[in-house]
């Protein structure tokens, strides 16, 4: 009877060994599956995250991602500036304004040679030279020798640059406007965006003086953008209040009914 | 008697033989002048040079820089030579330069002295009648008693601080003088001499040119990096000079280069008053400007080039060219502050630099001094520019009002373009300006369509005033691009081979197209219209005089080979056959009869009559 027992009770144990065993095992098993499991949910994830940005941009060598599509005239040193659409925009002939304006920025070529002269020029002309750092007897000899180089190029690449100089820089030249009212449509992306600066601290005399020479010029290929987006940006600066007599405002009103009057072809005040 | 007679003609025959003797050995000095030279700089001279009457212009030099001066000087026979004028038989050159400066010691005159190089008498070829010298004088550069360096000659290096007074050039004339002297005569050991001076002195003009020389000559010793980046500032012509007036800031000389100046502060003191008038509104005049700079000599900048790291482009200054105007900012706004600095942000400066900009065609403007001036520079001719007026206040106060329903009529005025007239407010639509194609200006009214007008060229779009033409290409681009649409000829290939094309235009893409070739079992390469001449040939067709055809086989068609015929005999009768072709050999070999022995050849008879009698006809052995 005994022995029965033990062999019993040895039997017992073996099966619970057995079992705890199997069951560990098991576990481990569950587990390991449900890393794996984990695992390619997150690569699926991934994926498809992935192919969401496809769709939107391009991934480079490097692992950097890049949204959208490469302006194929970009270079290492220049790239198509962004145009910065204002946002919630409901009209839709304003919004194509926009997009008009984008698609000039994007294919400025139309209007001008590019040139890999005007690239070193305008590496060598940046950055601008400080405000109010000349010193006697210095006229800006040696800027006004590239800058006049450059505008003589008429690459169309250099509009945001010519125009920066002329606004923001203490020197200022015919020969760029000329460069950016011969470049027509390509200048004026570079012009709208200096137009909505802040009209209180920014002198704005240069999209004012040029901006009209430039639609006279090519209207029907700037379509919307002169009645949707410049027009009424000169007359917001036109009816702004001026708080201070003689002021920077007060000179941008001016400016902008001038420009008004250019554009409309009709006196002020009408 | 007879003695007498005779002794008396040989005393005579002896005086006269004495005489003539005399007058024909001893001929007449020659005249010589310089026909041409040139030293440096300078534009070469040619003519002769006559004490007193050549002019200070013809005589001015300019140096090649301030340590060497190139001379080249020819000396020839005047036009109108004495009566047996001998010819020289040897010459030399002497010349000395130096720096005229007064007051200066030996010692220092010396380190102002040129030194050509010692000219060794010259003989004269047989025959030649023009004599030359070329070559360099040197002058040992030196530095001012400054610690910081500076050319010698510019002087105004020995000054520590740039003084006007004393820096220029003006009293520092550099000094050619040239001799030549020229050996003539029967004894070559006691030659007779003639000498002529031709002295070259530094005028005014071209003193004030040498500047721009030392300019150049500073900026690449002292500022080497700005000089590769920039590189040289242009020498002025002589004819750019005129007399200095108000406008001139070289204070110690007469003469400045002045293009316009008056007129163009005159120009931009308009676009000013026009500006305040039709841009800002105000009612106020702008009756003129005040100069604070105007042309300055190059010594000027020579100063600003040495004294610090923020005058490095200061030599490339417009002011040295009577090109650039600098004047005191006015209270555009009559706001009663002049807003010229900083701290006012330049409003009324970059007023006067937009005003420029606008209205009086100015180059290039600077306006953030801390001093309260503005700058312009002028590439050609400032624009005038008037501003409107308004109506007289009388007719604001008309006590006759027009009736109701009436407008006064728009003041007519005549525009700027001088053609047309009519309402003030139209007055933009008639001023000067740029047209939209950028580069060509005038009026605007008088604009013709083809500076509005695009095209759409191979290279992009232009505007119809600009010159262009259509290409045999078929493009139509601006003509700065023809080369771009040239005609280039296809060449060769590596066989001699003509490209199917012939030519191409350089603004298309093509590939050349050659014949396509084949490498042969030959050993060959050759084109496919070739192939036949390459072809393996089963046999050859050739024959000989007995009309044998050749025996060789399987040959190429590009392969010479020696013909091999078939060797022949002849038979008894004196026929040629081939021994090889058993037709020919049946017929022309010699049977010989088994019986008889006779023998015969079928190719004249059959079987002859066997001798032997029991037999009809021979029978051949074989």
């Amino acid at each position: 009877m005994k022995k029965q027992i033990y062999w019993g009770l040895a039997a017992l144990i073996l099966l619970i060994i057995g079992g705890v065993f199997l069951f560990v095992k098991n576990q481990a098993e569950i587990r390991q599956l449900e890393q794996e499991v984990a695992e390619a949910d997150k690569l699926l994830q991934q994926h498809n995250a992935q192919q969401v940005r496809k769709e939107k941009g391009h991934f480079h060598d490097d692992g950097t991602f890049h949204e959208g599509e490469h302006n194929p005239f970009d270079t290492l040193t220049w790239k198509t500036p962004v145009v910065n659409m204002p946002e919630n925009i409901k009209d839709p002939a304003v919004a194509a304004a926009w997009k008009r304006l984008e698609e000039i920025s994007k294919n400025r070529h139309q209007w001008g040679n590019f040139s890999p002269r005007a690239l070193e020029l305008m590496d060598e002309l940046t950055p601008l030279p400080e405000l109010g750092s000349t010193e006697d007897g210095d006229c800006g000899e040696g800027i006004i020798l590239f800058l006049d180089e450059l505008a003589k190029l008429r690459d169309p690449r250099s509009a945001e640059l010519l125009v920066s100089y002329q606004m923001d820089s203490g020197i200022s030249g015919t020969p760029p406007d000329e460069a950016l009212i011969a470049m027509g449509p390509a200048a004026v992306p570079a012009l709208v965006a200096r137009l909505h600066d802040n009209p209180e601290e920014k002198r704005l005399f240069t999209p004012f003086y040029l901006l009209p020479k430039i639609v006279a010029a090519h209207r029907s290929e700037l379509g919307g953008i002169v009645e949707h987006i410049i027009i009424p940006k000169m007359e917001a600066i036109a009816a702004s209040e001026a708080t201070e007599e003689n002021g920077t405002v007060w000179r941008n009103k001016r400016f902008a009914s001038n420009a008004l009057e250019e554009i409309l072809q009709k006196p002020k005040g009408q | 008697m007879r003695f007498k007679s005779i002794y008396i003609y040989v005393c005579l025959f002896t005086f006269f033989a004495i005489t003539f003797h005399l007058g024909a050995g001893g001929g007449s000095a020659p005249k010589l002048v310089f026909k041409s030279w040139k030293a440096g700089q300078s534009p070469s001279v040619t003519g002769p040079y006559v004490a007193g009457q050549t002019t200070e212009e013809e005589l001015s030099f300019l140096t090649n820089e301030e340590t060497k001066c190139k001379l080249q000087v020819t000396v020839g026979y005047a036009a109108n030579q004495p009566a047996n004028a001998y010819q020289l038989n040897a010459y030399e050159f002497k010349i000395g330069a130096k720096v005229l400066l007064p007051g200066l010691s030996a010692e220092e005159q010396k380190k102002h002295t040129f030194t050509f190089p010692a000219q060794a008498k010259q003989q004269v070829a047989a025959g030649a009648t023009s004599f030359g010298f070329s070559g360099d004088g040197t002058l040992t550069k030196h530095w001012g008693p400054s610690t910081q360096k500076r050319h010698h000659c510019s002087n105004y290096a020995r000054f520590p601080k740039y003084n006007p007074q004393k820096s220029q050039q003006k009293g520092r004339a550099l000094a050619i003088n040239v001799t030549f002297i020229g050996y003539y005569g029967t004894d070559p050991n006691n030659p007779q001499k003639l000498q002529i001076n031709l002295p070259l002195t530094q005028y005014e003009r071209d003193q004030m040119r040498q500047e721009y020389l030392d300019h150049i000559m500073i900026a690449r010793t002292n500022k080497p990096k700005t000089y590769q980046k920039y590189g040289d500032v242009s020498v002025p012509s002589r004819s750019e000079f005129s007399t200095a007036d108000g406008y001139s800031d070289a204070h110690a000389h007469s003469l400045m280069i002045n293009k316009n100046l008056a007129t163009k502060k005159l120009h931009w003191a308009q676009a000013c008053d026009k500006y305040v008038g039709e841009v800002l509104e105000k009612e106020h005049r702008i009756e003129n400007l005040h100069k604070t700079g105007g042309y300055r000599n190059a010594h000027h900048h020579v100063y600003h080039v040495s004294q610090g790291p923020s005058s490095d482009t200061a030599f490339l200054s417009a002011h040295q060219y009577g090109r650039a105007l600098d004047v005191r900012t006015v209270d555009m706004d009559n706001d009663g502050t002049l807003e010229n600095t900083r701290a006012t942000n330049w409003e009324d400066s970059e007023d006067m630099a937009d005003a420029a900009r606008q209205y009086a065609a100015a180059g290039y403007r600077r306006w953030d001094y801390n001093d309260g001036h503005v700058h312009a520079q002028w590439g050609g001719n400032s624009t005038s520019s008037q501003r409107v007026s308004k109506a007289p206040e009388e007719e604001e106060n008309d006590e006759s009002p027009p009736p109701m329903g009436q407008v006064d009529p728009p003041e007519t005025i005549t525009y700027a373009c001088s053609v047309h007239s009519g309402a003030a407010s139209e007055a933009s639509s008639h001023q000067s300006g740029t047209y939209a194609c950028g580069v060509h200006s005038g009026y605007l009214c008088q604009a013709s369509s083809d500076h509005g007008t695009t095209i759409s060229g191979w290279g992009g779009s232009f505007y119809e005033c600009q010159p262009h033409q259509t290409f045999a290409c078929g493009h139509t681009d601006l003509t700065a691009n023809s080369y771009t649409h040239r005609s280039e000829t296809c060449p060769f290939d590596s066989y001699a081979q003509a490209c199917s094309s012939g030519s191409y235009y350089a603004c298309q893409s093509h590939t050349h197209d050659y014949p396509n070739r084949i490498d042969g079992a030959c050993g060959h390469t050759y084109t496919v219209a070739q192939r036949s001449s390459h072809e393996l040939q089963a046999s050859c067709s050739e024959t000989n005089a007995n009309g044998d055809s050749c025996t060789v086989t399987s040959f190429y068609a590009c392969q010479t080979h020696t013909h091999v015929y078939p060797v022949r005999a002849t038979c008894a009768n004196g026929h040629s056959y081939d021994p090889d072709i058993s037709t020919e050999n049946n017929r022309h070999r010699t049977r010989t009869c088994r019986w008889c022995s006779q023998t015969w050849q079928k190719c004249v008879s059959g079987a002859p009559q066997c001798l032997v009698k029991t037999k009809r006809n021979c029978w051949a052995i074989e």
